[in-house]
């Protein structure tokens, strides 16, 4: 009679421990079907947010800041009457994104994205748009402001071809080591004009430039510690700037806004940067 | 005699049930472990295809070009022979009223087979003419073995 109770026992123990083993199979199996799912999940949301960026990328370098990289040399070239363009395209991006995305909830940082703001790695140098202004900003550090050489600002416009005055200029000897390199040129409706200089990179200076009635329609300004700006008329057409930057180092790369596409699939979030160059 | 008949019969009982215990751990074993090596790997294998393939696509600028000779040329060309696939292509225009269905295109390489195991990836793009968004675009590539 004992033993019949102790064989009963041994047994619903033992069914008891195959049951439990069969039970941590499943739940391992089950885990591992998990994993699978949660590698799509994370695949779907980088398929989204690379879609996305390279969306930006192409509506920015087609429509706002084209840049590209020549040995020490950047190239910004841009059509600033092209700008109101690429906002309305953008935002018609984020809204499309947002409709009809796979991942339905991306979203994009519209005030980095639409002024244009580029940072450029590793020198930290930002070019900045608002309405009629385009700044060139770099931090006040030998790395950042330090590694500027120069400008060269090409502007290509459909008006008639105004003179140069500048309004304030400080110039420096080539081998001085606050030298900064600056060369303007314009091709107008009825021809070019251009001038080079040495700046010293210690003060402003400020070039103007006039029409026949000696109204201002831009200004270019270099300011300490290397910025440059310059102011246009927000209005105008047909007005396509071009800034060389020239550096003492190679750039990295050129970033519009930073890490401005965020992708929310839920368990998964992604953000992604959108590199330019 | 009778009481040792008895036990012999619990026993052989105990032994079955153990027997069969073992059988079924056995069988639900074998049956989790086809089922985890049943697992994605294949399906994910193909959507990670489908996903490349438009990302490329739209790296060299095919996929925002509209032109769709080229674009199936590019895929056939680029996937696996074994792959069939069908690329289909909607093309959307904006407005202050929202997005309006403009056309689509599509283009396939073998017969669609439903039972068969297909995976799907979907990319939105822009198509850009004279610096203005002209459409805005969802390329959804489907590609299965076979």
């Amino acid at each position: 009679m004992k033993r019949g109770i102790f064989t009963s026992i041994t047994v619903v123990l033992l069914a008891a421990v195959l049951l439990y083993l069969v039970s941590s199979i499943a739940l391992f199996a089950n885990s591992m079907d998990e994993v699978n799912s949660a590698l799509v999940r994370t695949e779907a949301a980088g398929a989204q947010a690379d879609s996305a960026a390279s969306a930006i990328r192409r509506l920015e370098t087609s429509a706002a800041v084209g840049v590209s990289f020549g040995g020490n040399n950047v190239t910004f070239g841009q059509n600033l009457s092209n700008l109101a363009k690429y906002r309305q395209g953008l935002a018609g991006l984020a809204d499309f994104l947002a409709a009809y995305g796979a991942v339905q909830n991306v979203s994009v940082n519209a005030s980095e994205a639409s002024m244009p703001r580029i940072y450029l790695h590793p020198q930290n140098i930002t070019l900045v748009h608002s309405a009629g202004k385009v700044e060139l900003v770099p931090q006040n550090s030998s790395a950042s402001a330090g590694s500027i050489m120069g400008f060269d600002v090409l502007l290509l416009a459909g008006i008639p071809t105004p003179r140069l005055h500048w309004d304030q200029i400080t110039e420096a000897q080539p081998e001085s080591p606050n030298a900064l390199r600056f060369h303007f040129g314009l091709q107008g409706t009825n021809g070019t004009v251009s001038d080079s200089r040495v700046l010293d990179r210690r003060f402003a200076s400020t070039l103007r430039l006039l029409d026949s009635a000696n109204q201002t329609i831009a200004v270019v300004q270099s300011a300490p510690p290397a910025a440059l700006g310059f102011d246009y008329p927000p209005a105008a057409n047909n007005l396509y700037l071009t800034v060389i930057l020239q550096l003492n180092t190679s750039p990295g790369e050129a970033e519009l806004g930073k890490s401005i596409v965020a992708v929310d699939g839920g368990a998964v979030k992604k953000v992604a940067r959108v590199l330019l160059s | 005699m009778a009481e040792r008949g008895a036990k012999g019969i619990v026993f052989a009982a105990d032994s079955l049930a153990a027997v069969a215990m073992l059988a079924f751990f056995i069988t639900g074993l074998a049956f989790l472990s086809a089922k985890t090596h049943e697992d994605s790997g294949a399906q994910l294998l193909l959507k990670k295809q489908a996903d490349d393939m438009l990302a490329a696509l739209e790296r060299t600028g095919e996929l925002p070009s509209m032109n769709l000779t080229a674009l199936n040329l590019s895929i056939a060309a680029t996937l696996p022979d074994e792959d069939s696939y069908e690329i289909a292509l909607d093309y959307y225009n904006y407005s202050s009223g929202g997005f309006a269905f403009s056309h689509a295109a599509s283009a396939a390489r073998g017969n669609a087979n439903r039972s068969k195991s297909v995976a799907a990836s979907q990319r939105e793009f822009v198509v850009m003419a004279n610096g203005t968004v002209m459409h805005y675009g969802i390329a959804t590539l489907r590609v299965w073995v076979g």
